[in-house]
């Protein structure tokens, strides 16, 4: 009988995997197994190679280009009111919260499925970026109080247009992803 | 000449693999004979899945999963198949790496090739 990787250490690696690519990937990774430290190593090489490939695939150019435009608007319309005079490289201050806020998105792009054309799935991803922004100014804030972490960043009515602006994007040009053929369609 | 994609070498051994393999081509074999066309090389099954995505959005490589088998844990393969404008590029890429052997072996030697080239 031939040796099959624990099934926790399989839900634990499918839980990873992109669901466009989780079937062929543990079905590889289970025939390929010999042991846990190899099953765990070799899931360790190919999880974040497939992630990456799932998101260059699943991604627009325009598309993220506008999203990484809407994050950057909602960020920065804290520091409209402030006067960024004396504050050296206070603009470039304010992009760092863009970055972790597009990579959620990017992330949740190669994670997408059809049911992530779901209007809650939708806003659940661009909140959770957005908070992930809100995080990192905070982080900041506490590292370096300073008027342009953004306190008052939060109630800012920009910001929410700009939040909204992610979510109707996201909802006319979703993620597409690529999902496999239907089984037994072999030719 | 029909407008062909060009490949890198890596893509170029993937390709080959499918033209070896023909109707048993999915991520285990694939990787198998793409390490042996590339010895002394290792080859992680992360790229060959990263490569064959990119050469099916290409149009070059076609692919279906097939019914699931016990052995692979009730899962089923992802199976692929070279398009006709995936072995047009290999045929080119061919040619191309004939020009450069021939190219080469006249200035190194016929028999630096067929003793196996650099080691």
């Amino acid at each position: 009988m031939m040796a099959h990787p624990p099934e926790l250490a399989e839900n634990l690696v499918g839980w990873f995997l992109p669901p466009a690519c989780r079937e062929e990937v543990l079905g590889d990774l289970c025939e390929s197994y010999e042991n846990v430290l190899q099953y765990a190593l070799g899931a360790a090489t190919v999880v974040p190679r497939v992630v990456f490939s799932q998101i260059r695939r699943n991604t627009g150019l325009w598309s993220f280009l506008l999203t990484t435009c809407g994050v950057s608007y909602g960020v920065a319309a804290g520091v409209f009111h402030l006067s960024l005079e004396g504050h050296p490289g206070a603009l470039l201050r304010v992009a760092i919260p863009v970055i972790p806020a597009v990579l959620i998105l990017l992330i949740r792009n190669g994670y997408a499925a059809l049911e992530d054309r779901r209007r809650r799935a939708i806003t659940l991803d661009v909140t959770v970026a957005m908070g992930a922004a809100a995080l990192t100014q905070l982080i900041l804030f506490a590292a370096a109080r300073s008027d342009l972490m953004l306190l008052r960043w939060w109630p800012s009515g920009d910001t929410a247009l700009a939040w909204l602006f992610i979510i109707v994007l996201r909802a006319i040009f979703p993620p597409e992803a690529k999902l496999p053929p239907a089984r037994g369609s072999v030719s | 000449m029909a407008n062909t994609e060009t490949l890198g070498s890596f893509e170029q051994i993937v390709l080959t693999a499918l033209l070896l393999l023909s109707d048993n081509a999915y991520g285990v074999t694939i990787r198998e004979k793409a390490a042996a066309l590339s010895h002394p090389k290792k080859v992680s099954i992360g790229a060959v899945y990263v490569t064959l995505d990119r050469l099916e959005e290409k149009g070059l490589v076609s692919s279906w999963l097939t019914e699931p088998t016990p052995e692979r844990g009730g899962r089923a393969k992802r199976c692929y198949r070279l398009e006709p404008p995936g072995r047009r590029a290999l045929e080119e890429a061919a040619v191309t790496a004939r020009r450069i052997w021939e190219s080469t072996a006249t200035v190194w030697g016929r028999n630096w090739a067929k003793e196996g080239g650099a080691k």
